[in-house]
């Protein structure tokens, strides 16, 4: 074997530890905003709401698919939210390390969805490319999703509740203001 | 002679993924254009006076702005690993044996990190390389959404440590912080947290320890099973 050959037999077991090592130290994880998805207004059954994106980010060393699932895992009180009333944008994605995507939620409340507070979460699952012999892990982090379902033929929208109470705030302001203790005293200087 | 030449300014920003924000009335996004914003105004003076400097006719400026969304996150290191140092039954060093042994795996790290969170554990089922019949995670005595061990010998029974998985089935328990448990296929917190059923302690980084219990007995003769243990963080309310 002359000098060039035991050269390059030696970088390539040199890059045989190197990748063997990177390989054992790789992780794999999972990132998801940390701010609750949530609706501000009541949702009323058998319609659809767009809610926030949600921010889904790869902070392990490897790329990875990510899946977004709805499952309840914070405590708390509130009615489950069944899985098949949220719809992601996209079934799954794959992140390269450190990346991060924005997928759009959709909530389609069914006919008949009883009303009250409803919590679960909402849950980026990253797992690894592709399949792997032996065990496989996984990570995944998760953010509250939280919403209020309103009664039978509850529909009004939420723009139109708070223009309400900004004009009842507006107008007991005003009838303070003429009626309450405190009196505002204008007076006209007159020029002479 | 000196001309005034008016100068008309716009600010464009172009939306990317990193101020991109489609419902500004909820939530994060409420928060992101606050802040989109202020990073907005503060530079604006800057854009300005690049503009102004620019007498040649310079009419725009592209402004791109890096909006950082807080985040609650969680890696696991390695993503891979291999049960070995097999002890009990017919098992060897690196191999399961019959019935009931038992193989550790002991250098997996959990970290979290963006605010205080829990940890939750799930398995799933184990799937026979060659596509044959699996192994059925369970937990002795069973609980919702996963089997409950059935190894049908009275000895084991009777000495105390519950029951062993029966055929086809294998069962897992992950150490932390010398606490150990059970892991299940819904997810659960880390028995080294878990403070009762309604409370799971936040967890910053660990290393957990896990050791899979082997079926009493295996229809399938596969030399390699494939299974997935997920970990999650669940942020602390």
């Amino acid at each position: 074997m002359n000098l060039t050959h035991r050269i390059s037999a030696c970088v390539f077991a040199i890059a045989l530890i190197l990748l063997s090592a990177s390989a054992a130290y790789a992780s794999i994880g999972a990132a998801i905003q940390a701010e609750p998805v949530q609706l501000t207004h009541a949702v009323a059954a058998g319609h659809t709401y767009r809610l926030s994106d949600a921010y889904a980010k790869n902070p392990g060393s490897q790329a990875a698919r990510f899946q977004i699932r709805i499952q309840k895992l914070s405590p708390g009180s509130g009615r489950d939210v069944p899985a098949s009333w949220i719809h992601p944008g996209r079934e799954d994605l794959v992140l390269a390390p450190h990346k991060a995507a924005y997928v759009a939620l959709t909530l389609k409340v069914p006919a008949g969805a009883p009303s009250g507070s409803y919590l679960s979460d909402v849950v980026a699952v990253a797992g690894p490319l592709r399949q792997i012999h032996g065990t496989a892990l996984a990570a995944a982090a998760a953010t509250k999703l939280t919403f209020d379902v309103g009664g039978p033929g509850f529909a009004i929208p939420g723009w139109v509740t708070r223009t309400l109470l900004a004009l009842g705030v507006v107008a007991l302001l005003a009838m303070g203001i003429k009626r309450g203790p405190i009196r505002v005293r204008l007076e006209h200087a007159q020029r002479r | 002679m000196i001309r005034t030449v008016p100068q008309t300014i716009s600010l464009s920003a172009p939306p990317s993924r990193t101020n991109h924000v489609r419902s500004p009335s909820d939530g994060v996004a409420a928060r992101a254009v606050a802040r989109l914003a202020a990073a907005f105004a503060a530079s604006a003076a800057l854009v300005v006076a690049a503009g102004a400097g620019d007498a040649a006719g310079a009419t725009s400026a592209t402004f791109t702005a890096t909006v950082p969304v807080a985040v609650t996150s969680i890696t696991v290191s390695p993503q891979s690993g291999t049960f070995a140092h097999c002890t009990g039954g017919s098992s060897t060093a690196p191999a399961l044996g019959f019935p009931n042994g038992t193989c550790t795996m002991s250098s997996v790290t959990v970290s979290t990190s963006g605010g205080p969170a829990s940890v939750d554990a799930s398995a799933s089922n184990a799937v026979a390389g060659d596509g044959g019949a699996g192994w059925t995670l369970c937990v002795p005595g069973g609980t919702t959404g996963t089997a409950s061990c059935a190894n049908t010998s009275t000895a084991l029974a009777a000495s105390g440590v519950g029951k062993l998985p029966g055929a086809n089935q294998f069962a897992l328990t992950d150490s932390v912080a010398s606490a150990t448990g059970y892991i299940q296929s819904t997810s659960a917190c880390l028995p080294g947290l878990s403070g009762g059923k309604t409370s799971c302690a936040a967890l910053t980084t660990s290393p957990v320890s896990l050791t899979l219990y082997g079926p009493q007995s295996a229809t399938d003769g596969s030399s390699q099973f494939t299974f997935t243990l997920t970990f999650t963080a669940v942020p602390a309310s």
